[in-house]
């Protein structure tokens, strides 16, 4: 008997919802309801012939948001449109531009695509609409891929004929703009871009998309077209505004999704806890893998989507394992696949062939495998976007379906297993950009020179005119421009946009290179030159492509990095010493408890050592020191100091840690050695040993250290007296809660920024130059300049330090974990009582205690 | 940013690369003083866009360049069919104007400069060398209208390597400015690819430079400046203003255009005539041997390959390559007997190919299977017996395996009837 798709969907959750393994942790269970579609009728004035072809293909009727994108785009506003996956968001653009197209025999446009899958996806689609029944062969409208993989044969007809060309942001920067007068009839033809996709463009990567913008306006402009803009974007909190600071120009934001949605199971899956100190939890693969098999079992097919590619591999090898398959029903896919491959890949999955594939988020944007009965998260995909997107895939219009996210134990995933609203209710992310960056900036205002000529007085997007007029000036006095008439020259022999990476702010890399005997070295890859410091220090375990590699060699005069092949059952963790100056302090506000700030600041970074650290059991073998030049990052920060009042207060409160040390039995020695050394007089406060002896202090906790020896080490040993030990005992407690903070919130953050963890800095400083001496946690943006991810954080203050005491006071973890202020140990204290204590006074919530 | 710091200041302090050299802002030097007109005497001209700098220059109709004369009449026509540029066929070549440019880079795109475009061409008393200097790149426009003016009066234009390099620059630059580009209406021979042509065997490289010391022979001064420094040199103008240092650019240039000229009468003369006085080596005769069977002139091109390997000069590894193609041509002429007294005396020496094609002959020819047999063996002792193999081992040792394997049958069963 033939069992529907959503009646096996359904079994199974009756199973699940029976099954106590299952059940018990599954912590949210979210149902869309059927949706129906709203329609709207096809405008009058489309081209009847293309009025057809949709017709032909099943689309009887547009959807109201369609319906939306037209009139606007007739209207000759730009548009962006922010509708679910599926929702049919291509023909919002295409519409328009192809009747245009069919009009008008002259017009071009250009579509952006952030991958080269999603053109190829999207021309093949193109290819089919623009070939339309019933019109004659030459009004059919000539379109082309022109990316790095166009062979240069076919480029010069591409650029005299297509018509409509796709492409990506990378060509556009270095092989169109910069040659632009060989696509002069292009340009002066232009009447719409396309920029599918824009949430992917936040952060570095949408900073100098925006710039590419400004560039593409400017050429345009130079032979008299100024086209019209079409976006996409998923679901994120500022759609329109990340949409006019990307293109600069007004924009209507469509997001009235009248698409029809079937029935949607949503699961936030919590692997149980199998270590209640260590608040460890199950391994999310191995959940993943568990359920999934359930899934297959049932012959419903499964798309598992993981977050990083070597978690792609791994889940597919258990998986394979644990089914005992490997007849190729079980297949995974990432970038790193050759194009064909992959297109085997998606036809298989559209089929039915494949039954389970684990995916990273190649296959999230765009790309057509049809809709999927399920899909599993391997842990958060890092953005709420994502998260909707990857889920998205299951089910599109009827029936329905299911989606399970398995939560890993990162503090996010398991922030957002005690907040499912976030992920169901109005998403919090803002995708943030700051095209003005002036690292950025200046590389783009080369660019666009070399392009053409600056004018005295022409803008550059929306850059402050007195800003652009001062940076070529600056060009021009040291000698990188030339002022002539009323013009600006670049003088440079060489494409400057060939030596700018989208992807990085910071021009300058360090390569790595695999030493081989008797050849010349091969080069695996390279890390930008403050990453090089603390990655590819001498003697760090390196890992790329899954190879494990140690650092022979560091040269920083000719920035390379020589590696070799090493099998070493550690890894390495670089000791970094960071010092925080304050430039200026931009602004400022009173907040319970201190202060928050905003301003620029410059971060040195020092890194003089490293541990070795065994893989899985995390015992750190030995240590070694570095000598390596500091970094210098001048960018903006974010931080909150905490006024004395409040610290007094805490110090007050006796949250004290009584657990006594082991300090070794040659310690009555070695604490005589140190009171001698000290005169027994007190080094905070200078009084002498009376009555009450004094007491020798570990200035770093010994907790914090591997060996007795080094922990009981003479410099590190103070003598203070009974009242001044007090108060450097609390000073280190309040410490470990500023620690805690700090990781709280660097971990938090994320959530409403959309930018990876690694784009940001965090410090916690008990005695911070911040902020005269008094105890400050600082998060930064990590990009030289600042990408405005710093005061997106001081502007949400309050929400982010409530979201922090939640997480903090709901984990149910002892005394701090992973999940919320970070393993115990960092100060040998685990700090979570301290932290909540202070995240208390943020909020201006009363202590518990 | 603190108000008292400067742009410069923070850029800096963000770690910034800025600036030519050093980071520091270079003040500027006073201009003047040192102009482009204390370095070499023109005028400025005006145009609709402004002003340009020009500089001209005459030869006598006597005039030598290195061994060659700048002035002779040639035979053009073999040329003028080779390259499909039948314009370019009056002895004189009135109508014919060399072409060559300085620039400020050397990659393309929209933001390189053309700061110097020399042209060359003759004139009833003999040849006129004309420079177009831009001042700054504001006179650009300048620039390219006068050359426009100038270039009116010529429809064939001759460059070296242009069709990848100067022409579409020039037309970048026509463009950028809002001119018309001249160049569509103009039939253009780039004697870098007949360079190509004629030396790759021969000479080390086919650069100018190159040609102009070994074919042309005429030897660069001192003044010369190398093409890689041009760029920097210009920038270093435009933010010094001292012009000094550009004298040697313009001497490059000037020589430049020389060269071509000379060189394109030259190599027409070669073609006209491959078995005249112009041809010394026997590599060039064979060269132009390939071009004439190319072209379908199959009787004219096998005389060259005869003439070519009697002159005795052919270097041992060209000598066969060029007597295969040689029979080759006799075969596809039908001339089997001379062909296969070709691949004889290539096989002696030990030519695999030659071999091979004598199998081939007996095979499919004279159907003399034991001959064709013995052919195909000693071609694959010749495999053997070569360490260095020039392509694919693999494949040949296939097909000659093949071909032994078949050859062998056909002789057994020969045999068996």
């Amino acid at each position: 008997m033939a069992v529907s798709q959503s009646g096996k969907t359904s079994h199974l959750l009756d199973i699940w919802s029976r099954e106590p393994t299952v059940a018990s942790n599954v912590v949210d269970w979210h149902v869309d309801v059927e949706r129906e579609a709203i329609y709207a009728p096809y405008p009058d004035e489309i081209h009847p012939a293309l009025r057809s072809y949709f017709q032909n293909k099943g689309i009887r009727q547009l959807y109201a948001h369609q319906a939306a994108a037209w009139s606007a785009a007739r209207d000759g506003q730009n548009v962006v449109v922010v509708t679910g996956t599926a929702s049919g968001k291509t023909l919002c653009y295409n519409l328009p531009v192809l009747d245009r197209a069919l009009f008008d025999p002259n017009a071009r446009a250009l579509y952006i695509f952030p991958t080269k899958a999603l053109t190829q996806d999207q021309y093949q689609v193109l290819m089919d609409a623009t070939d339309l029944p019933g019109l004659p062969a030459s009004s059919r409208i000539p379109a082309a891929v022109y990316d790095g993989d166009t062979p240069s044969s076919s480029r010069p007809a591409i650029r005299t004929k297509a018509r409509l060309l796709l492409s990506n942001p990378d060509m556009l920067h270095t092989g169109i703009l910069p040659h632009h007068t060989r696509w002069a009839e292009f340009f002066r033809n232009l009447r719409f871009v396309i920029i599918d996709e824009i949430h992917v463009y936040r952060g570095v990567f949408g900073s100098h998309v925006a710039n590419l913008i400004r560039r593409l306006k400017r050429v345009a402009a130079f032979y008299g077209s100024f086209p019209q803009f079409f976006l996409t974007s998923a679901t994120i909190a500022n759609p329109g505004q990340l949409a006019e600071r990307l293109i600069e120009l007004q924009v209507a934001v469509i997001d009235e999704d009248g698409s029809p949605r079937g029935k949607r199971h949503f699961l936030l899956y919590n692997p149980p806890i199998v270590n209640e100190d260590l608040g460890l939890r199950a391994s999310a693969v191995s959940e993943a893998i568990r359920l999934t098999g359930d899934l297959l079992d049932m012959n419903i097919q499964t798309l598992l989507f993981c977050r990083a590619r070597s978690t792609v591999e791994r889940t597919l090898l258990y998986l394979q394992q644990a089914r005992g398959d490997t007849s190729g029903t079980l297949r995974s896919y990432r970038s790193g696949y050759l194009p064909g491959e992959r297109r085997e890949i998606e036809r298989s999955l559209r089929q039915g062939a494949a039954r389970a594939v684990v995916a990273t988020n190649a296959l999230e944007l765009g790309i057509d495998i049809g809709s999927m009965d399920a899909v599993l998260l391997v842990g958060y995909p890092g953005t709420i976007a994502s998260t909707r997107q990857q889920a998205g895939r299951a089910g599109r219009k009827q029936g329905s379906s299911l989606a399970v996210m398995v939560a890993s134990s990162g503090p996010l995933d398991q922030y957002l297993m005690q907040h499912p609203e976030f992920l169901f209710g109005r998403t919090p992310e803002q995708a943030l950009i700051n095209p003005d960056n002036l690292l950025i900036l200046l590389q783009h205002l080369r660019c666009a020179a070399f392009e053409l000529p600056f004018r005295t007085g022409e803008p550059f997007g929306r850059l402050a005119p007195e800003m652009l007029s001062s940076i070529l000036d600056l060009l021009t006095q040291t000698g990188e421009m030339h002022a002539s008439g009323d013009r600006h020259f670049l003088m440079s022999d060489h494409y400057p946009a060939e030596g700018v990476s989208l992807r990085s702010s910071s021009p300058q890399t360090v390569v790595l290179q695999l030493a081989k005997e008797n050849d010349s070295p091969r080069v695996i890859g390279e890390v930008d030159y403050e990453s090089a410091l603390w990655m590819v220090h001498p003697q760090a375990i390196y890992l790329h492509g899954g190879q494990m590699y140690e650092v022979e060699e560091l040269n920083l005069d000719n920035y390379t990095a020589r590696l070799k092949p090493a099998e070493a059952d550690y890894f390495t963790e670089p000791r970094k010493q960071v010092e925080i100056e304050k430039i200026s302090l931009l602004r400022q506000t009173e907040v319970p408890a201190g202060t928050r700030n905003y301003g620029e600041v410059m971060v040195t970074t020092q890194v003089n050592g490293f541990r070795r650290v065994r893989w899985f059991s995390n015992e750190i073998l030995s240590e070694g020191d570095l000598t390596l030049p500091a970094t210098q990052l001048r960018t903006m920060g974010y931080w909150l100091t905490l006024d004395p009042y409040t610290v007094e207060h805490l110090r007050d409160s006796g949250l004290w840690n009584n657990d006594p040390n082991s300090y070794g039995s040659d310690w009555p020695r070695i604490r005589k050695i140190v009171l001698q050394r000290d005169s027994y007089a007190c080094q905070a406060c200078g009084a002498l040993e009376r009555e009450r002896p004094h007491h020798v202090h570990h200035k770093i906790p010994l907790r914090s250290f591997t060996s007795l020896e080094r922990a009981n080490a003479l410099e590190n040993l103070i003598t203070l007296c009974p009242s001044c030990h007090h108060r450097a005992e609390m000073s280190v407690l309040i410490r470990s809660g500023l620690a805690g903070l700090s990781y709280v919130l660097l971990n938090l953050a994320p959530l409403f920024l959309m930018c990876d963890i690694n784009d940001l800095g965090a410090q916690s400083d008990p005695l911070s130059p911040l902020a005269e001496k008094q105890p400050t946690v600082i998060l930064y943006d990590l990009v030289p300049g600042g990408i405005g991810l710093s005061e997106a954080l001081y502007d949400m203050h309050d929400e982010l330090n409530h979201r922090a005491y939640e997480l903090v006071a709901r984990c149910g973890c002892h005394n701090g974990c992973p999940s919320c202020v970070g393993p115990t140990g960092a100060n040998g204290i685990g700090g979570k009582e301290e932290t909540l204590a202070l995240l208390s006074a943020l909020c201006g919530i009363p202590v518990k205690r | 940013m603190a108000d008292s710091e400067s742009l410069f200041e923070k850029l800096k302090s963000m770690g910034v690369q800025i600036g030519t050299s050093k980071i520091q802002p270079a003040a500027k030097p006073a201009r003047g003083g040192f102009g482009i007109e204390t370095v070499i005497s023109g005028t400025d001209i005006p145009t609709a866009y402004g002003q340009t700098y020009l500089i001209q220059e005459q030869y006598q109709a006597g005039y030598l360049h290195g061994r060659l004369p700048l002035c002779d009449d040639h035979e053009m026509n073999v040329l003028a069919n080779w390259g499909h540029t039948p314009r370019i066929t009056r002895p004189g070549g009135e109508n014919v104007v060399y072409l060559d440019t300085e620039t400020s880079g050397l990659a393309g795109g929209t933001g390189t400069y053309v700061f110097l475009v020399g042209i060359g061409y003759r004139t009833i008393n003999g040849f006129e060398l004309v420079q177009f200097f831009m001042r700054d790149p504001g006179q650009e426009a300048a620039l390219l209208a006068a050359l426009d003016q100038w270039l009116a009066r010529f429809d064939v234009i001759v460059t070296f390597n242009g069709k990848s390099f100067d022409v579409p620059l020039l037309n970048t630059r026509f463009q950028m400015n809002g001119i018309s580009p001249p160049f569509e209406s103009f039939e253009h021979l780039d004697v870098l690819h007949i360079a190509r042509r004629l030396w790759r065997d021969r000479l080390p490289s086919r650069a100018l430079g190159e040609l102009e010391k070994e074919v042309v022979q005429f030897y660069r001064t001192g003044e010369d400046i190398p093409g890689w420094l041009i760029p920097q040199m210009y920038f270093d103008y435009l933010r010094s203003g001292d012009a000094r240092p550009l004298a040697g650019i313009f001497y490059h240039n000037a020589r430049d255009i020389l060269s071509l000229a000379v060189l394109t009468g030259h190599v027409a003369e070669m073609l006209n005539n491959p078995l005249g006085q112009s041809v010394d080596y026997g590599l060039d005769l064979a060269a132009i041997a390939r071009l004439y069977e190319e072209m379908g002139r199959l009787e004219q091109a096998a005389v060259l390959y005869e003439r070519s390997l009697e002159m005795g000069d052919l270097p041992e590894e060209f000598f066969f390559k060029i007597m295969e193609r040689f029979a080759l041509l006799r075969r596809k002429t039908g001339e089997w007997e001379k062909a296969t007294a070709l691949w004889q005396k290539a096989a002696d020496h030990g030519q695999l190919a030659a071999c091979v094609e004598l199998s081939k002959y007996y095979e499919h020819r004279l159907r003399n299977y034991n001959e064709a047999l013995i052919w195909a063996r000693k071609a694959m002792e010749i495999l053997d017996s070569t360490r260095y193999f020039e392509g694919s081992r693999k494949s040949t040792e296939r097909e000659i395996e093949r071909r032994i394997g078949r050859l062998y049958q056909r002789v057994y069963r020969g045999f068996e009837a």
